[in-house]
């Protein structure tokens, strides 16, 4: 009798796993959300290289709270918050043909979570991959120091692993 | 008595025992249960002191990769090579390390520093002519971490020196790329091992202290249960035995001496109550002669009723004792009657014979089976010659005489439900009765039936015929004089 609670609490708990993970298995037509920034993003970055990018996010990322604490302003994304990155090869095909997406969801109560967040990537005609490694964190992480891309971030403050500025 | 002696040096095997076999099922209770128990609780306890151990290596693992990840954006070669040893000589690791994609250590050449410079398109580090020692690492796990770009966890465990081994990559940040160029995800893996062998020295301490302390408890319990129950139940069991058994060899007043208020205690209640009954119902055998005694054992039924026999039948009578008893008080009338009928009885006794009844100072005995009617003439012959040789002052002037007779009688069970009498009765019986009345002092006198059956081991009187009372005829008689 035991063992069959278990083995059904199992199976619910991963039923329940994956379907957080197929919740944002499609995330639908992101192109008619908001941009962020408006611009198509054309400087090379670590890990996209040359590639162009183009930001969008769901209107739950907007939502985005901000706390002062001292000298540091804190932000905080919503759970449900989306935000994607459509890749392009080139100019051409901005908008259009894009090469691969990837995109960030909060979800903070989700163990696999990597500091609140799922990356998810997605190549053209692949279904999305959760990305289980610390590739994009690692890179995100700089996101609340200064850096050199937007604003720059010179006042370092915590930008919740988002580097395009939301409501500045 | 021999049977007795057999169960009285009845060893008990050791593995009968009772107390070893609920010993040895309380151990197993003790071993399987609580030692399960037991078992899988140091097993979470050696698992969570391992597992915390990695969890603060692995944080400080991360530590480490901050510190070194915000101390190569200043670029020099040196301050990093000194940052290295000096976590190297800390106590969180054992040894750390930076290696490139490729496999080779960092800061072993100016490949990187040139690298930079041309990105930058400015010689804006100046090569270095002291580099440390070049080593190329290639194992699966370092392969694995640069393929998937994320960390990777071994546990080297059975080398004496136990280790945890963490490959870092170190991501190309937005800051790094300045420099390093934007081509690439990964700038390289830092390998950082640290000890773990105090936490599984603790472990295993652990398990031998926990286990120590388990045995100790076993053994100690074991012991304690074993004296508990040799105490409170085996040593009582015994003693109840001890009882039982002197009570089977006619002690009466054995009494089981456990007054406790439980069920050892109960069942020496009953044994002792047992007891009692059987010490009455002994009493009472006293007072029935042997064939009654061996007719009750035998029969299951006792029915009204008897069965043709044949036996012989002898009667003893003291002479004179209406005389003798009027001149004496009656405890000492009863004191030397006693005397007379327990030396009568005891040879009765000895030569087989069965006390049928006393009746005053009269005793009638049967005598069966093979030479019943020799032993008879034996036994009255002892009587008179004890009777007559006795040196007691009481007894030494009492004189019997006896009659013996054989012949058919019926034996059987006659009286009422309630009260039952088994006794033989006959024209035999009568015989005996008479042939003893005729006797005088210290005289014998067999009928013809009993000196025909035993003629050739006696020598006897010859008389004349007697009359006696009921009977027309006269009947032959005989006085012994002495068995051959």
């Amino acid at each position: 009798m035991k063992k069959k609670i278990i083995f059904w609490l199992l199976v619910v708990l991963i039923i329940s796993c994956m379907k957080m993970e197929e919740k944002y298995q499609t995330i639908g037509d992101y192109t008619k959300w908001k941009k962020p920034v408006d611009k198509v993003l054309d400087y090379a970055v670590p890990g996209h290289g040359k590639d162009l990018r183009v930001i969008y996010a769901n209107s739950k990322a907007f939502e985005v709270k901000q706390k002062k604490k001292g000298n540091q302003i804190r932000y905080k994304f919503p759970d449900g918050s989306i935000i994607v990155k459509a890749i392009y090869a080139n100019k051409a095909d901005v908008g259009k043909n894009e090469k691969m997406i990837t995109y960030m969801v909060k979800e903070s109560k989700n163990p696999k979570s990597q500091d609140n967040w799922l990356y998810f990537m997605q190549k053209k005609g692949e279904k999305p991959v959760l990305v289980g490694s610390k590739m994009c964190i690692r890179c995100h992480e700089a996101a609340n120091e200064t850096h050199q891309y937007f604003d720059g971030n010179k006042n370092g403050d915590f930008m919740d692993y988002i580097f395009v500025p939301f409501n500045k | 008595m021999d049977k007795n002696q057999d169960i009285i040096s009845q060893k008990i095997t050791f593995i009968n025992r009772i107390s070893v076999r609920i010993s040895i099922i309380i151990l197993a209770v003790l071993v399987l249960g609580i030692g399960t128990a037991a078992f899988y609780f140091i097993q979470m306890q050696n698992s969570t002191i391992l597992q915390s151990r990695e969890k603060a290596i692995k944080e400080e693992s991360e530590v480490i990769y901050l510190a070194i990840k915000n101390n190569m954006l200043a670029g020099e070669a040196r301050i990093a090579v000194d940052l290295f040893k000096d976590f190297a000589s800390s106590v969180f690791v054992d040894d750390i390390k930076l290696y490139r994609t490729t496999g080779v250590t960092a800061f072993s050449d100016n490949s990187t520093l040139e690298t930079v410079n041309n990105i930058l398109n400015d010689k804006k580090f100046t090569p270095k002519t002291k580099f440390i020692l070049k080593e190329k690492i290639e194992n699966k796990d370092f392969a694995k971490t640069v393929k998937t770009i994320d960390e990777v966890f071994v546990k080297d465990i059975k080398s004496e020196n136990k280790q945890l081994i963490i490959y870092q990559p170190l991501i190309n940040q937005p800051r790094c790329s300045t420099c390093h160029g934007t081509g690439h995800v990964l700038r390289g893996v830092l390998r950082i091992a640290s000890s773990i062998n105090e936490p599984y020295r603790q472990a295993r301490q652990n398990s031998l202290f926990s286990i120590g302390i388990y045995s100790v408890v076993i053994f100690v319990l074991t012991i304690l249960i074993i004296l508990f129950i040799n105490k409170v139940i085996i040593n009582k069991i015994l003693n109840i035995g001890d009882v039982v058994m002197s009570v089977g060899e006619g002690n009466f007043d054995s009494k089981v001496s456990i007054k406790e208020n439980n069920e050892i205690g109960l069942l020496a209640k009953r044994i002792n109550k047992m007891i009692d009954g059987l010490r009455e119902r002994f009493r009472l055998t006293k007072f029935v002669s042997r064939s009654t005694l061996e007719h009750v054992k035998a029969d299951n039924e006792i029915l009204l009723g008897g069965e043709k026999k044949v036996i012989t039948v002898l009667f003893t009578d003291i002479r004179g004792f209406t005389h003798f008893s009027e001149k004496r008080d009656p405890s000492d009338v009863m004191k030397i009657l006693n005397k007379v009928m327990k030396l009568q009885s005891k040879i009765i006794n000895q030569f087989d014979g069965d006390i049928d009844k006393f009746v005053g100072d009269e005793i009638m005995a049967i005598f069966e089976g093979q030479d019943m009617v020799l032993r008879a003439a034996k036994a009255a012959e002892k009587i008179k010659k004890e009777l007559i040789l006795s040196i007691d002052e009481d007894i030494k002037t009492i004189a019997v005489g006896i009659g013996i007779n054989t012949g058919e009688v019926i034996s059987g069970n006659m009286g009422g439900e309630r009260r039952l009498d088994r006794t033989v009765l006959g024209d035999t019986v009568n015989i005996g009765a008479r042939l003893c009345s005729a006797a005088g002092r210290n005289v014998i006198v067999l009928s013809e039936y009993s000196y025909n059956e035993i003629k050739e081991f006696v020598s006897v009187t010859e008389h004349n015929p007697i009359k006696v009372k009921g009977k027309d005829k006269p009947l032959k008689i005989y006085t012994l004089k002495e068995t051959l």
